[in-house]
């Protein structure tokens, strides 16, 4: 009696374990598959072009002294010359998504970017050409002051000027809170950027392992249906 | 023993993937005649002439491009084919990647769209997928009137976003560059 009840006991866990488990893998794949999308946003993220810069995300803006404000968009860097009430598109030989600041000096207007990049452009013409990059991937942001130019970066604090290259004067030595390190490990950033791949791989073996689970489960499912109708 | 072996080598697997790579890194795929071969495959012969632009000509072509161009002597490539008949143009360029200048030949038909774009030298670490196949393609049948923008009408490589770019904007410039010269010499060779 006692070894029935303990099997009655047993068989409900398994039924519930089984029919949790199959609802839990809906879940968990919409995870994986969303995750490992999100690893490789520029697949996703194909963007529009338009003359109106309102209609395509605005996020950073820059007045020159000369009186240019400048618009950068989610896809195309605008500029305007009255005081925004006209915006032109302006060519750019990058994606101006990744844009985090402006800057200026007496003659040029500086444009630093998420990956590491910076760009320089005349004030007059206009036309844009890449700086000797610094030592980063990650810049937060760019400041010109006394001919030289700054940036933030994971890295630290690097400087420029137009006679040497990028200097990192100050290091950044702050240690990761336990939230950063384990978004770092989530995502696959710095500094566990080579983990980037590897949340890949292992996603995709996850897909498998869910949808071949739930395939068993249903199979299973069908099997003792059929058997109990029998 | 085996276990040891097993746990050591996967030890020395993540210290190489963590362990600080050197930036520099030149690869070469192709020469300048396998690239031109790859692309004009009909070809008889290349002829290659050094072109000089003025200040004005760099200005004008910059100004038509958006950015600016910093060079101002080139080698102009034709293809011919077996009768004479022009086949295409084609350019070497040296963009610069995050920290080292990338080196691939854009080739044009006679009517100026992409025909073929080879990488022949890369030399960074990371993003020399920006060669593949899957990428270079998206390029052919691309004209200057084109906007050749990674995330618009050209699909960047992940991992090698700035390459992506310098390539997308090499294009840009070679194709701007190319028509406006071979017209300039058309117009010189018909007043002559």
């Amino acid at each position: 009696m006692v070894f029935k009840k303990k099997n009655n006991r047993k068989n409900i866990v398994l039924k519930y374990h089984a029919w949790i488990g199959s609802l839990a893998s809906i879940f968990i794949l919409s995870l994986v598959i969303t995750g490992v999308l999100l690893n490789y946003p520029d697949l996703l993220k194909r963007s529009v072009q338009s003359t109106d810069p309102f209609k395509l995300n605005p996020h950073r803006s820059f007045m020159a002294s000369t009186g240019h404000l400048f618009l950068a968009t989610d896809s195309q860097l605008f500029v305007s010359l009255d005081n925004g009430t006209l915006f032109k598109p302006l060519r750019t030989p990058f994606t101006t998504k990744y844009l985090v600041g402006f800057t200026e000096s007496e003659n040029d207007i500086y444009i630093a970017l998420k990956n590491g990049v910076v760009f320089r452009a005349n004030k007059k013409s206009l036309l844009w050409e890449m700086l000797p990059n610094p030592d980063t991937l990650d810049i937060y942001s760019i400041s010109y002051h006394d001919e030289m130019l700054w940036i933030t970066a994971y890295e630290g604090l690097f400087s420029f000027n137009s006679t040497s290259s990028w200097q990192l004067n100050r290091k950044n030595d702050s240690p990761l809170s336990i939230y950063q390190l384990i978004k770092a490990i989530h995502t696959g950033y710095p500094p566990f950027g080579w983990l980037h791949s590897f949340n890949s791989i292992a996603s995709i073996l996850l897909i498998i392992i869910v949808i071949t689970g739930m395939y068993l489960f249903a199979k299973f499912y069908i099997k003792t249906l059929t058997k109990s109708i029998k | 023993m085996k276990a040891l072996v097993f746990i050591l080598i996967n030890l020395a697997l993540c210290f190489s993937l963590i362990a600080e790579t050197p930036r520099y890194h030149e690869q070469h795929y192709l020469t300048e005649l396998e690239a031109l071969e790859i692309s004009f495959s009909n070809a008889n012969r290349y002829e290659t002439t050094g072109v000089t632009l003025s200040d004005e000509q760099v200005i004008e072509l910059s100004k038509k491009l958006g950015w600016k161009i910093n060079e101002s002597e080139f080698q102009l490539i034709k293809a011919f084919a077996k009768d004479n008949e022009i086949l295409g143009y084609a350019m070497v360029l040296n963009e610069n990647g995050k920290y080292y200048p990338i080196t691939f030949l854009v080739a044009v038909t006679p009517e100026f769209s992409i025909k073929n774009i080879s990488v022949m030298v890369y030399r960074e670490k990371i993003g020399s997928n920006v060669r593949k196949k899957r990428f270079l393609k998206q390029y052919k049948g691309k004209t200057k009137d084109d906007p050749l923008m990674v995330d618009y009408d050209i699909m960047g490589i992940s991992g090698a976003t700035i390459s992506s770019w310098s390539i997308a904007s090499g294009a840009k410039k070679a194709l701007i560059m190319l028509e406006s010269i071979i017209n300039d010499q058309a117009e010189s060779n018909t007043s002559i």
